[in-house]
């Protein structure tokens, strides 16, 4: 296989980057070398960078780390149109994605298509899932850091992608010992797709677009100061002849933040400061008439991290946090119904201080870490806590195996709820209070992975995880218009469990052929603490088998293929239907008691590669076709009359994303 | 180490028939067919019950005529008095299903209660109702609508009476168009304090059974008859899970799981002895 040092160098260079703030890029040199996608560390961690991606087909011509995300084990989307996915059983609220350190509270464009991270400025994605770090943060779930490459480009470099979704350009510009980066990316999914968007008796219209900015700055060599900013926003309305209503979904998210890298001697620390931004705006629009429902957070936050080395090859791993939370809960303004002008829902704060420290030491091929985290809470109506999350790793080198387990809690401040069950961008955040308490869980994670000698290789994971006071949203849209209306009033609580096992098989022997294979098992139960009865949790794909390929052809020519066979998701089944006052209703089953048919979808793409100008301009065509085996999942069922045969009849809304092709080119130098 | 890696691939593959089936949708078992009642006696009215079951189309659509109920029991009961009737049944165009009970035998009175009791095919389905007092109309109003000359947008007001809480529907019926009255979106409203002012829009239901004309304002030039539902909680609770559920029940944007909160034993829907006024209104 031909791949460019390029590639490479993040794996190496992660770890490291920390403490040398100076490295410099190489120019490209052609070497052979096994293809790496992404690999398990021995602290539980999957590191990878989106520049060796190949093996997945490009979405809509686009390399997207959170897309490559969903092809791991343990990883499932819930639905083509949901946002946000599941890990190890965790439900997408329970999950958090970091830009640079920067929490992104919602880090995804429509149907989790694209994120709104751009592979080319943030190629560098770490992901974890039940087994944390010392500086995981305070959420229960998985941990997804996207971040700058360790890398510096020593001259200008940049790539424009022009796709027949959306098209991006990207430039990194050095000047002396500061890097400016500028993104920029803007959609026209109309213009091409809205044909295809268009099913019998409604349309999609959807666009976006956003911005980032980087300023890598070293002052001296031991030094950095990276800023970090990035906005994005999305236009989405969904028209629905059969029923005379439109759904608009409007949402911002920016991101902005200055972090200082330093070492001093064989200490290296970190220290950030930041602004994170969330607002969301969904209406329901009948003629000459609707409502509006609105939310947003902000967070802002100061933290740092120090790696001390200390004697007796002890290691120091500690942190400090302060967060602000400013939230407005979502609230309902009509129109053309004659009722008053609904007053804004108060804004609200809550505060969370916290350190941590986790001490760790190497003895032979063990490594041991033991620490803990101790975070004090402030919320809206005088609500405080006090909350510790202690954790123990071991891991062992036993080569040609890894082994690691750890036994660890872990708290959650800011809790997402909603109207969307999937997790659509019209859900909203709230803070923790006395009615929603913080959010807990123990969690005991166990892992090995094998190399197998240059073939490729292994890996199992095991996870049992209880869950406390996990939220959920009883509240209707017509509650939000009542005078008196609190959120807190239509939430409740649940505790219940995840356990599940992945297994991953990698094969990267040298040569034109490689990919991956994986299974997931993941069994999921809530239970809600005022009512008896387990219920399955709806972040529960039982079963989940993925397959990627990619052949590098020669010639600059490669394909690959990406292939999804999960258990359909979970869903509150409708036991019957019948007619009131003219109008199909619906009684509905026990919770999540049923599921949705088996999601399939294989998709395959194609590029070509060449390079002109004496190999300054790398340029690159690709072919990829979503879902190609035109499988027509479904994402729901309703019911409706037809007054033309006089039947009552269950309509399957199936996924948007059928047999589509798009075709993309992508110049860089 | 070819074999190993060759074993734990097959290892991976093997459960891929197993997990097919298990995917597959999982339903449980279908349901009993139930009874759905949808009745009301007004103050100074008579009973009118439509008698339906209930259906659960999956691949093959359910045929309207076959959840219409023709030969049911029907009864109802003034408990107040214990005068008690059974109700006829028939075809009735302005219906859909176009098949009603109904009597003349029976006139409401507000502070009664009243008893419906209904026995089909071995099933019995029970319920009572206490009429409250009506509650005048003092004004509709009407208001131009934003981007369009052809509707109006229509709003009822009253003032709280003494005995509140008081809880209100409202039932249209546009002259022409709409055969029968039918619940108004956006149509329940609460008064909780004795004397003051409350308003409720006046719009058009939005029904699963007419895609000709969508508009929840009213027309100009046409006659509205506005009807005025003063309800019990249970009544009042069912018809407002019934516009939650009218409002974004379809959209796949929202979720929305909770069934209506029937008051009917032994079957779903609604029984309503309700205080009703009523007015007339030329749209202009």
């Amino acid at each position: 296989m031909r791949l460019c040092l390029m590639r490479l160098l993040p794996f190496v260079a992660t770890v490291a980057a920390a403490q040398a703030p100076d490295t410099v890029a190489l120019r490209d040199v052609e070497v052979t070398a096994p293809h790496a996608v992404a690999r398990r560390g021995a602290d539980g961690a999957v590191r990878f960078d989106t520049r060796s991606t190949a093996s997945v087909p490009r979405t809509l011509g686009e390399a997207d780390p959170l897309r490559y995300l969903r092809t791991l084990p343990g990883i499932s989307a819930v639905s083509d149109i949901s946002s946000g996915v599941t890990i190890d059983g965790s439900d997408g609220a329970q999950n958090i994605y970091r830009l640079n350190g920067i929490p992104v509270h919602f880090p995804y464009h429509f149907g989790g298509v694209f994120g709104v991270f751009n592979p080319v400025m943030y190629p560098r994605v770490t992901l974890r899932k039940s087994m944390r770090a010392a500086s995981s943060p305070d959420y229960l779930g998985g941990t997804v850091d996207v971040g700058s490459a360790a890398v510096r480009p020593e001259r200008p470099t940049g790539r424009v992608t022009a796709g027949m979704l959306a098209s991006t350009l990207t430039a990194m510009v050095p000047a002396g010992r500061v890097v400016a980066g500028v993104g920029a990316r803007v959609s026209y999914l109309d213009l091409l797709y809205g044909g295809l968007l268009r099913r019998n008796s409604g349309e999609i219209l959807y666009n976006f677009s956003d911005v980032d900015l980087s300023v890598d700055w070293r002052p001296g060599d031991r030094d950095a100061v990276v800023a970090t900013f990035h906005i994005n926003g999305d236009r989405l309305t969904y028209g629905d002849d059969d029923f005379a209503m439109s759904t608009r979904l409007r949402w911002r998210v920016l991101v902005a933040g200055i972090e200082w890298r330093a070492t001093r001697s064989a200490l290296s620390m970190t220290h950030r400061a930041y602004r994170s931004q969330y607002s969301s705006r969904l209406g329901i629009i009948m003629p000459q008439m609707g409502l509006t429902a609105r939310a947003s957070i902000g967070e802002s936050g100061v933290e740092g991290r120090f790696d001390i080395p200390l004697p007796r090859d002890l290691r120091l791993d500690a942190g400090y946090s302060l967060r602000v939370w400013d939230y407005v809960p979502q609230w309902v303004d009509t129109y053309g119904i004659g009722l008053s002008p609904a007053l804004p829902a108060e804004a609200r704060v809550a505060v969370s201080a916290g350190a941590d420290a986790a001490l760790s030491r190497r003895a032979g091929r063990a490594t041991l870490s033991a620490g803990a985290r101790l975070t004090h809470y402030r919320g809206h109506g005088g609500f405080h806590a006090t909350v510790a999350d202690p954790q123990v790793t071991v891991s062992v080198d036993a080569s040609p195996w890894q082994l690691s387990a750890q036994v660890a809690s872990a708290s959650q401040f800011v809790h997402q709820v909603g109207l969307s069950e999937i997790g659509l961008a019209s859900n909203f955040r709230l803070a923790a209070d006395s009615v929603a308490p913080p959010q807990r869980r123990w969690g005991l994670s166990m892992a090995a992975s094998r190399s197998l000698g240059g073939i490729g290789e292994l890996s199992v994971e095991w996870y049992g995880k209880l869950v406390r006071r996990q939220t959920e949203y009883t509240g209707a849209i017509l509650d939000m218009v009542l005078d008196g209306y609190s959120p807190e009033d239509y939430i409740w609580t649940c505790r219940g469990y995840n356990t599940g096992v992945n297994m991953m098989a990698s094969y990267t022997r040298p040569g034109p052929v490689s990919g991956s294979l994986s299974y997931s098992w993941c069994l999921a139960r809530r239970r809600r603490n005022d009512a008896p009865g387990w219920f399955t949790a709806s972040s529960e794909i039982a079963h989940s088998l993925k397959a990627d390929a990619c052949w590098r052809i020669g010639r600059g020519w490669e394909a690959s293929t990406a292939f999804c066979l999960t258990s359909g998701r979970p869903y509150t089944p409708v036991t019957a239907v019948y007619l009131i006052g003219e109008r199909v209703m619906m009684e509905y089953g026990r919770r999540n008691s049923a599921r949705m048919p088996a999601y399939v979808r294989l998709d395959v793409g194609g590029a070509y590669r060449f390079t002109t100008g004496a190999g300054r301009l790398s340029h690159r065509i690709d072919l990829s076709v979503l879902n190609v085996l035109n499988r027509p999942n479904v994402e729901m069922y309703a019911y409706t009359v037809n007054m033309d045969k006089l039947i009552i009849r269950r309509r399957e809304i199936r996924t948007l994303f059928r047999l589509l092709p798009s075709l993309s080119y992508e110049i860089s130098f | 180490m070819k074999s190993v890696f060759k074993r734990v691939l097959m290892s991976m593959l093997v459960p891929a028939p197993a997990m097919l089936a298990v995917s597959c949708a999982d339903e449980g078992p279908r349901p009993e067919p139930s009874l759905v009642v949808e009745g009301m006696i007004d103050s100074g009215g008579y009973p009118s019950v439509l008698l339906t079951m209930t259906a659960l189309p999956d691949h093959n659509p359910v045929d309207v005529a076959d959840i219409v109920v023709r030969h049911a029991s029907v009864s109802v009961t003034d408990l107040s008095d214990g005068s008690a009737v059974m109700l006829s049944a028939g075809i009735d165009e302005r219906y859909f299903p176009p098949y009603r009970y109904y009597t003349s035998e029976l006139r409401g009175v507000a502070g009664h209660t009243y008893r419906i009791c209904v026995r089909y095919s071995g099933r019995e389905a029970v319920s009572e109702c206490a009429m409250p007092a009506a509650t005048p109309i003092d004004s509709v109003t009407q208001a131009p609508v934003a981007g369009t000359d052809t509707l109006r947008a229509l709003t009822l007001h009253l003032t709280a009476p003494p005995d509140c809480p008081a809880y209100y529907h409202v039932s249209t019926r546009v002259d022409g168009s709409d055969p029968r009255y039918l619940p108004g979106v956006l149509g329940t409203a609460e008064a909780v304090v004795p004397g003051n002012a409350v308003t409720i829009p006046v719009m058009r239901a939005k029904t699963s059974t007419d895609r000709r004309d969508r508009a929840l304002h009213m027309p100009v030039g046409r006659t509205v008859d506005i009807r005025l539902e003063r309800v019990t909680r249970e009544v009042y609770d069912f018809w407002r899970a019934f516009d939650n559920a009218t409002l974004v029940g379809d959209s796949q944007f929202i979720g929305m799981h909770e069934s209506l909160p029937g008051n009917v034993g032994g079957a779903y829907g609604v029984w309503s002895a309700c205080g009703v006024d009523f007015r007339r209104v030329d749209v202009k």
